[in-house]
């Protein structure tokens, strides 16, 4: 059983059915007082998508429900529990792709019809950054503490957020152009490295020969005063540095341009949230979201942020990706907090996390 | 028993082949917020505890492909939690079904976006509920394409366009009739079909069952989770708000990866 804090002694554990179903992972997991993992079950469709080079959303959906009761299955068998361990059901209702969104969320709403037990809507970007509250490791380890500034990039997302406390957040800086994800899914393409592009541009970057320096550096767009960062610049500077060396027959080296490309989105990320740390005074930072898988990105932020005594937490692999774990975990303090959604909660394709106004 | 297949919804709650319940509505969108609120109050309404629920009829379409989705969603989730008997029905074999005592040849059908209509062609004289079944398949195909497999009258019932109405009249003259846009599709229609289908032991597994889509997805990239491609060999993709003009696709029949 989970390590407990002041606010959940005395209570009785609060064990959680998370269904996750935003894009194109079908996730359930059983999790106990939002951190303790009992089961926590993904079935993946990234191959079928491969072949079109970015998710469908009509096939995400098909593949939703074809996947919602394996999933729930293998999840109950896993955890080796009946419904009796189940206190509470919550899933996902934005942001994402509306039909896929649809079947997770209907399934949830039905399952806590069915066996009497309170529901919760969860905003899937929340649960990104509640990824960072779960127990993963052998050993006991302490929750994150209050204020944090937490670096949310995915697919979808760049964004800068300060958390003053649980469930206030303020957004800091996002991007104004390409998510981070979206960035690396296209130069990724135009590397012809195929899809997603994260893993794929990791792993080209690390086959570099690293015995002389990188011949390439790609620009990074600082947008002075703001916490802002873009990156569409440098998906164009990438294409017309390929472009520049196919027209002049000049041999190209992927993994160099893979590199330097992977740098300076790093560059960026890193200095922008490394100063807003600074800035807001946090001795902690949270990285999220499926881009917080890179390993380029965690090792700058977790040097840059050790060198100024600021702590960098990130999941680890299996949960920054697309997971049911870290949905338990953020519907955790919200059903604490005796909030509940009726059955009529609809999917929200949009959502954003419900920030108060920036002080910019 | 749950039909959400179009704008229109149906719910019933049957109890030993007596109806309990039957509510239908206009749902229009908003099929996975009004149903269960509406399963809700169909239970509260009849004195009856979800437990109590030990056999599921659901309508697989064809029809809205979220719509379907969602009864279905809504179908294997009871079934799952509650160890119900499945039972999974066509819709357009419900939408015939209320029509069975009709002589001439019935046809259900209902719209398919894109000029097109879902349709099936059930036998006159009429079989029983256990065996109900169109006589040459589900089909997706235009009006006119339909009234050239109309040989003699033809009553038509589901949902249409007035557009598939005018071009079937102008094919068909006398010869096609069309029931009231009132009684388009009843839940207890599809009740008395999985009574039968269940007594006769057509048990369905919820962890496999799938809609009736009779059409491809739609090979669209969504802005959200990839990237829109300028691939020369797909022209045929579209940024996601056209997602639901279904487009034919290549096969997409790669295995899920179960992992942890
Ligand atoms: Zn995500």
């Amino acid at each position: 059983m989970a390590k407990k804090s002041n606010t959940d002694r005395e209570q009785e554990p609060l064990c959680i059915l998370a269904i996750e179903s935003s894009c194109d992972e079908t996730g359930v997991a059983l999790i106990e007082d939002g951190r303790a993992i009992h089961a926590n079950v993904v079935a993946s469709q990234a191959s079928v998508h491969a072949q079109y080079g970015g998710v469908v959303p009509e096939v995400a959906s098909r593949r939703q429900l074809e996947a919602i009761v394996p999933v729930l299955e293998t999840a109950f068998a896993e955890a080796g529990v009946g419904w009796g361990a189940v206190n509470a059901i919550a899933a996902t209702y934005g942001p994402g792709l509306a039909g896929s969104l649809l079947v997770g969320l209907t399934a949830g709403k039905t399952l806590a019809l069915a066996r009497g037990l309170p529901f919760l809507g969860v905003n899937h970007l929340e649960a990104h950054i509640y990824a960072n509250w779960l127990r993963t490791g052998e050993s006991e380890q302490a929750d994150p503490e209050v204020p944090l500034l937490a670096l949310v990039v995915s697919g979808a997302h760049s964004e800068l957020v300060y958390i003053a406390e649980h469930g206030h957040y303020e957004l800091m800086g996002q991007t104004r152009d390409d998510a981070a994800g979206e960035a690396f899914d296209k130069v990724a393409r135009l590397l012809g490295l195929g899809y997603p592009g994260g893993p794929a541009i990791q792993l080209a970057a690390e086959q570099r020969d690293t015995t002389r320096p990188n011949p390439y550096t790609l620009p990074r767009a600082w947008l002075p005063g703001t916490w802002d960062f873009s990156f569409s610049g440098l998906k164009t500077a990438t294409g017309n540095l390929l472009a520049k060396a196919s027209a002049s027959g000049e041999k190209i080296a992927i993994a160099d341009v893979a590199d330097a490309f992977q740098d300076a989105v790093v560059d960026a990320l890193a200095t922008k949230t490394v100063r807003a740390a600074e800035a807001r005074g946090v001795r902690e930072v949270l990285l999220a979201g499926g881009v917080a898988a890179n390993l380029a990105l965690r090792e700058r932020l977790k040097a840059d942020l050790d060198a100024r005594g600021i702590t960098l937490r990130y999941p680890p692999l299996a949960y920054c990706t697309d997971n049911a774990a870290m949905i338990g975990a953020a519907a955790y303090f919200h059903l604490r907090r005796g909030e509940r959604d009726g059955y009529d909660l609809e999917v929200r394709p949009n959502l954003q996390l419900p920030f108060a106004a920036s002080r910019a | 028993a749950l039909d959400t297949s179009t704008n229109t919804a149906s719910i019933a709650l049957v109890r030993e082949d007596r109806l309990v319940a039957e509510l239908t509505w206009d749902v229009g969108q908003r099929h996975s917020a009004e149903l269960l609120q509406r399963l809700d109050w169909l239970l509260e309404t009849a004195s009856a505890q979800p437990s109590d629920l030990t056999e599921i009829a659901v309508a697989t379409g064809p029809g809205s492909f979220n719509g379907v989705r969602v009864a279905l969603t809504v179908a294997k989730s009871l079934c799952f939690a509650l160890g119900a008997r499945l039972s999974a029905i066509s819709t357009l074999d419900v939408a015939a079904w209320g029509y069975a005592s009709v002589n001439d040849p019935v046809w259900a059908l209902l719209d398919a976006g894109r000029g097109e209509v879902y349709a099936a062609a059930y036998p006159s004289p009429k079989t029983d509920a256990a065996t109900w079944t169109p006589v040459n398949g589900y089909l997706v195909l235009t009006p006119q394409e339909l009234a050239q497999r109309i040989e003699g009258q033809a009553l038509f019932c589901g949902e249409w366009r007035t557009e598939t109405q005018a071009a079937l009249n102008e094919a068909l003259g006398d010869r096609a009739r069309f029931a009231p846009q009132l009684s388009t599709r009843r839940a207890v229609w599809l009740a008395e079909l999985a009574v039968a289908r269940l007594r006769d032991g057509r048990v369905e597994n919820p962890a496999t069952i799938e809609p009736l889509y009779l059409r491809k997805p739609a090979i669209t990239i969504s802005k959200k989770a990839g990237i829109p491609l300028q691939d020369p060999h797909q022209p045929s993709i579209q940024a996601e708000a056209t997602a639901s003009q279904e487009q034919p696709a290549g096969s997409e029949d790669a295995p899920h990866a179960l992992r942890r």
